[in-house]
């Protein structure tokens, strides 16, 4: 295929796996808004189009180069014959890391946005899934999620690695969607765990080892999409809406766009994904009170 | 409280599908809970909690999605498994291709602005979807024929009554706002609209206002009986009341068979009140009944589109004793051509064999020639006397509709599908008194992408067993096809003409040019 192929962004592990590959990825799956791609065994790569938000396994494409991508009817395990190698460019490749080099907040600039984030929510986001435990609103997802994630204040405080990542191994696969709201909530709270972790100064050490405990049981226990999504978080690299929104709750002040942001990922992942951060951010101004 | 599930193994659906899965299971009416959910561990642990667990979602993988649904009663789950199905084909499809809504109703849901439904189904159930979108207040082009005479009338009082177009059944073009529908050729917009009663009528209409540099408003079908007297003219009437009311309109050109005398006034008055000017090619018909309306009347379609362009800048009185000129070409050019086609012909080769895709160009056809020649018989005659006799291909001078039922049964219309034709022309190539075959070529939507080209054999294998018998044979075509057609007109032109046929802009040009080299042929005989 002959295409004039214009790349957005690229997340640095998609960037790597391109140009690492041996063999050309199959196609996976073709949604609406994405096309993702496998490589190896259970590598995915998410294709998207533009206003998606750009984690280290995605590529962003203009909105017309993806609409003429997705046109040429690309179906589940063919091979991706484009040219991957030269839309793999390092220029597009965006940086994803956390940040070293910001102040925090104070705890009640912080405690604002996160009440600020609360109160958008309450009103404009999807509670299908887990996000409704915000607001002690009950369905058969939230019942199960407060027995499973007792005490896990706890953990987090004390930073054991171990009995945190078997709580949150306890909610993987859990509930509604392709990449379950569990799976969602839990890259929230590592999101915010990673973050606040290395911008206290505080060693990640134990954060990633508990990463790497859910990112492997996620294998046997979630979808192979929600798997890939876990498994970007082992290095402390999140998507950039997710980057945005904490850089924003944790140094700035305008918070409620950035997340609107990430409340338009997916159907409720999104809105699971900013439950699993306000959750862990509440227990951390807790913990620092 | 009965509870089921759905295993769909190996599918991956993006998160917006599931949840549009899951509210709509759940809104119907019965269902008491639905999960719809990926088979993980934690997953089957929640249905077991909810009740919902069995054999089947414990076998479930992570990667399989199940629907799982509890409800009043298990009779209802086939409804379930069937909304599933569309809602998740819906989504498939949109992520490849267009989406096509597996019903009426899924379709209305799916657009529910949308104001104008196309039916193409077969006749038994073309009349009942036509009602059903009607009563949901939406226009309808119904593609479908073999439709009653009783349901066509019941079906436009209900859109009349409604305030509703009724096109067809069989109703093969329209042009909407400019979108064509169905059959139909990629014209300039401008101020003409054209109310046919005839598919390829319509078309050649559209065409040759194009050519005469026009625009068309608005091109409605009404199906090939609402002019006849059990229907009345209902959505003709129906049309040009919706015409009146359209500022973009400024010409009306009606195109019909003769209709009931009847009727025909009834049309006609209604026309005048729109107070608009009009063109009428009730094709042969009363021409003193339009002027009497005070209408100008068209002795072809082209001279139908000619009147309808002069007059969106002239006055009647302008108009009225202008004619389309006979060819594009030079007269003089012309009738040399046919001369020299007529004498490359032997004496024992004196008929006109046409095989015509489109049934109105063919009726055009039979009159003309029956006007400058006489007797000619067809499958579709102009009277009952010269009925192509059974069984035959060709007799004496003939023009035959192969888009008429009995030549389409099991096989598409001929405007898309030339192998009908194909074979037509290689039996008439068998008839060594053929002296002129006459076709039309029909490009625009819908139509065969190559209509030349999926001939050229024929034609090209035809003219070499005459050219085997010592003998010639002319092949003469009219276009019905516009610049910005999708099949590529000068391709059209250049294939046919590499074929060694004569090429005219219009059927009443080809037609006129066949007469002329028949004329020539008797002429020399004599």
């Amino acid at each position: 295929m002959d295409y004039n192929i214009t790349v957005e962004k690229l997340g640095k592990a998609a960037y790597d796996l391109i140009c690492g590959a041996k063999e050309p990825p199959t196609v996976h799956s073709v949604f609406t808004n994405a096309i993702n791609l496998k490589y190896q065994e259970d590598y995915i790569i998410t294709i998207l189009p533009q206003n998606h938000s750009c984690g280290t396994q995605t590529i962003i494409l203009s909105e017309a180069t993806f609409k003429i991508l997705r046109s040429s009817r690309l179906q589940a395990g063919e091979s991706f014959e484009m040219d991957l190698k030269e839309w793999a460019k390092e220029d597009y490749v965006i940086d994803l890391t956390i940040p070293d080099k910001l102040y925090l907040n104070n705890e009640l600039s912080i405690t604002n946005n996160i009440k600020c984030c609360l109160d958008e929510m309450k009103c404009s986001s999807n509670q299908d899934g887990l996000a409704s435990c915000l607001f002690g609103r009950e369905n058969i997802y939230t019942k199960l999620l407060s027995t499973k994630l007792s005490q896990i204040d706890l953990h987090i405080i004390e930073q054991d690695e171990s009995k945190l990542s078997d709580k949150l191994c306890s909610i993987l696969g859990l509930g509604p969607g392709l990449t379950p709201s569990g799976d969602d909530f839990i890259y929230g709270v590592l999101s915010v765990l990673f973050y606040y972790n290395r911008l206290s100064g505080k060693s990640s050490d134990w954060l990633s080892l508990a990463a790497a405990r859910i990112s492997n049981a996620a294998r046997n226990l979630t979808t192979v999409i929600s798997y890939n999504m876990l498994r970007s978080c082992i290095n402390g690299e999140f998507s950039e809406y997710i980057k945005n929104l904490l850089i924003g709750i944790l140094y700035g002040n305008n918070v409620e766009p950035l997340l609107k942001k990430v409340l338009q990922i997916g159907s409720s992942s999104g809105a699971d994904i900013a439950a699993g951060i306000l959750y862990c951010l509440k227990i951390l101004m807790i913990k620092e009170e | 409280m009965s509870s089921k599930c759905l295993i769909k193994k190996n599918s991956y659906y993006d998160s917006v599908t599931l949840m549009i899965i899951t509210k709509e299971v759940e809104a119907v009416a019965g269902v008491e809970n639905a999960v719809v959910v990926m088979g993980t561990e934690h997953n089957k642990e929640l249905l077991d909690n909810v009740g919902l667990l069995n054999e089947e979602t414990t076998a479930a993988s992570p990667n399989d999605l199940i629907i799982a649904v509890k409800m009043k009663n298990d009779n209802i789950f086939e409804q379930i498994v069937q909304k599933v199905d569309e809602l998740l084909n819906k989504k498939k499809t949109e992520a490849g291709e267009d989406y096509c809504p597996p019903t009426l109703d899924s379709a209305v849901k799916f657009m529910p602005d949308s104001n104008l439904v196309i039916i193409s189904l077969p006749g038994q159930y073309a009349a009942a979807e036509a009602k059903k979108a009607l009563l949901k207040d939406k226009h309808v082009l119904l593609f479908s024929d073999n439709v009653s005479i009783e349901q066509e009338k019941e079906l436009k009082e209900l859109a009349v009554e409604r305030g509703l177009l009724m096109m067809g059944p069989d109703c093969g073009t329209a042009c909407i706002n400019n979108v064509p529908l169905a059959f139909a050729n990629a014209v300039k917009s401008g101020c003409i609209a054209v109310v046919g009663a005839s598919g390829t009528g319509t078309q050649e209409i559209m065409v040759q206002i194009d050519k005469f540099n026009g625009g068309i408003s608005q091109a409605i079908g009404t199906g090939g009986r609402d002019l006849k007297a059990e229907i009345g003219g209902l959505m003709m009437i129906q049309a040009i009341k919706a015409l009146a009311q359209d500022e973009n309109t400024k010409v009306i050109v009606l195109v019909s068979k003769p209709p009931a005398l009847e009727v025909a006034e009834k049309v006609l008055k209604v026309l005048k009140e729109t107070g608009k000017k009009a063109v009428v090619d009730f094709i042969g018909g009363d021409e003193q009944l339009v002027l009497k309306y005070g209408f100008l009347p068209a002795a072809t379609l082209e001279e139908a589109a000619y009147k309808a362009v002069q007059l969106c800048s002239k006055t009647y009185e302008e108009v009225l004793n202008s004619t389309a000129p006979d060819f594009t070409d030079s007269i003089e050019l012309v009738d040399n051509m046919a001369k020299a086609e007529a004498q490359k012909l032997k004496p024992n080769q004196k008929y006109l064999r046409g095989l015509y895709s489109g049934g109105t160009l063919c009726d055009e056809a039979l009159k003309l020639f029956t006007k400058e020649i006489g007797e000619i018989y067809s499958n579709i005659p102009l009277e009952p006397e010269y009925k192509l006799p059974e069984n035959t291909t060709g007799y004496k001078n003939c023009a035959i509709d192969l888009g008429d039922d009995e030549y389409t049964v099991g096989r598409p219309h001929p405007m898309i599908d030339s192998y009908a034709r194909q074979q037509m022309i290689l039996k008439q190539a068998e008839d060594q008194e053929m002296a002129v075959l006459l076709m039309d070529i029909v490009l625009g939507y819908g139509s065969n992408d190559d209509p030349a080209g999926s001939l050229f054999n024929e034609i090209k294998r035809a003219k070499s067993e005459f050219e085997a018998r010592g003998q010639y044979l002319c092949v003469v075509a009219g276009i019905c096809g516009t610049e910005n057609d999708p099949q590529d007109y000068a391709e059209q032109v250049r294939k046919l003409k590499e074929a060694g046929v004569i090429v005219m802009s219009s059927n009443a040009q080809a037609v006129r040019f066949a007469i002329k080299v028949l004329k020539e042929v008797a002429a020399c005989q004599r």
